[in-house]
């Protein structure tokens, strides 16, 4: 399973969603109404947990965590710094 | 109301609207107030063999429904409006989202039960729990514009603390009052002009305690305090707000900046077991009821924390902090995009 499967089915398993499948890669998962705060604390939960990664106050961006490609995107980048390191 | 209520103590009824109680409902307000706030055109509901105890809170803009034989223990607290947004005007009041506690619930002390929290019948709330509604309940919607002017905004409960009520003599009375308590309350602080004290002010000033003109003390059941030790600096700038039973605490420094809101029953101290550690409260910060300041924190600008957390280290600007200890989020990330004004 991608990294980008994997957000998605832990998304899919946790939140109320009416249709799985209008959630794409660039979905907006917060103006969608998809995931709230807390849903938000829990996905960045479940990255720590599952990617051995720590996402710093700082990097709970948009940029970083609003829809599930950049959310890939981000781990990716965080493991290969963390292996560089 | 039911037959044969029992109350000891004290209870707030506050608001215009109606609150219906059960038959054989207990409240036991021995130990401290309990609220009951039902807003003009709310409606609170409390079923038959309701217990509730002391320090109890409950508000509805809306609608608030506990069913029967429910317990709802000491200083918890069930509301249907979260009263600001997270983002945009702070002042402007969000929609409602109501509350509805199924039959035989038991609510533990320090319980939040936030808008649009629906309990099945049964269910057992821990206590220090923070219950939530659904991710699309008024948390997370935009404030509705309701049309009115900013005059008509200002009489709203919080608002009246800060401007002049017009044609409205019983309001600017009471406005009037409150600058006169807070002028007697505040007399050995350094104070801005036109402070406002809705209610009981704790103030125990034995360091330097500044205070920001138009700052507001709102009243309740619980009252606020201030206490500045020795030595101390306890600091507050202008137009920030402070809800009934807040608790500052200074024993070297504390800090809180303009136009913060602190919520009900929030505690900042800067005294831990490993010393003194300065807290540092910036500019629009909304603390919300119940939270507690860890010693050595600092707050950053714009920053909102959810009711009944624990901020244990220090949140970065324009975000939420949630849960205990408490994670921070960007704000970005907390509000959809359209509910934002940046």
């Amino acid at each position: 399973m991608t990294l980008q499967q994997r957000v998605k089915q832990f998304i899919l398993d946790n939140f109320y969603l009416s249709d799985g499948a209008s959630l794409g890669d660039d979905t907006s998962l917060i103006a969608e109404g998809l995931v709230d705060s807390t849903g938000m604390l829990e996905v960045i939960g479940f990255l720590e947990s599952e990617y051995g990664i720590a996402v710093r106050d700082d990097e709970t961006t948009p940029e970083n965590l609003e829809t599930i490609g950049r959310i890939a995107r981000f781990v990716e980048r965080k493991t290969r710094d963390a292996a560089a390191s | 109301m039911g037959d044969s209520p029992a109350v000891t103590g004290r209870i707030w009824i506050r608001g215009g609207g109606r609150i219906r109680l059960g038959d054989r409902v207990r409240i036991d307000a021995g130990a401290a107030p309990v609220e009951l706030h039902a807003g003009p055109g709310a409606e609170i509901v409390i079923g038959d063999d309701v217990h509730i105890s002391g320090g109890t809170s409950v508000e509805a803009q809306e609608s608030v429904t506990i069913g029967d034989r429910c317990r709802i223990e000491a200083f918890s607290k069930i509301l249907d409006n979260h009263f600001h947004p997270l983002q945009g005007d702070r002042r402007v009041k969000p929609p409602s989202a109501p509350v509805v506690v199924g039959a035989d619930t038991s609510v533990g002390s320090r319980a939040i039960i936030l808008p649009g929290a629906r309990l099945p019948p049964g269910t057992v709330v821990r206590p220090g729990v923070v219950v939530r509604g659904p991710a699309s309940a008024a948390a997370n919607r935009p404030a509705e514009d309701d049309g009115l002017s900013s005059e008509r905004r200002a009489t709203s409960p919080i608002l009246r603390a800060l401007e002049v009520v017009r044609g409205d003599p019983i309001g600017a009375t009471r406005q009037a009052l409150a600058i006169l308590r807070a002028r007697f309350l505040f007399r050995g602080c350094e104070r801005g002009a036109r402070l406002y004290a809705g209610g009981r002010v704790r103030v125990v000033n034995h360091g330097r305690i500044l205070i920001g003109e138009r700052s507001a003390f709102v009243g309740g059941m619980i009252p606020t305090e201030l206490i500045c030790h020795r030595g101390a600096t306890l600091e507050v700038g202008e137009r920030s707000v402070f809800n009934y039973g807040a608790s500052v605490e200074a024993y070297g420094s504390v800090r809180i900046g303009r136009r913060c809101m602190l919520g009900s029953s929030v505690r900042i101290s800067d005294l831990s077991p490993q010393g003194i550690a300065p807290v540092v409260i910036l500019d629009d910060v909304w603390i919300a009821h119940g939270a507690t300041v860890e010693p050595g924190v600092t707050i950053g600008e714009g920053s909102v924390v959810s009711a009944g957390s624990v901020v244990r280290r220090d949140v970065p600007p324009r975000s939420l902090a949630a849960g205990n200890p408490a994670r921070c989020l960007s704000l970005g990330l907390a509000v959809p995009r359209a509910a934002r004004t940046d």
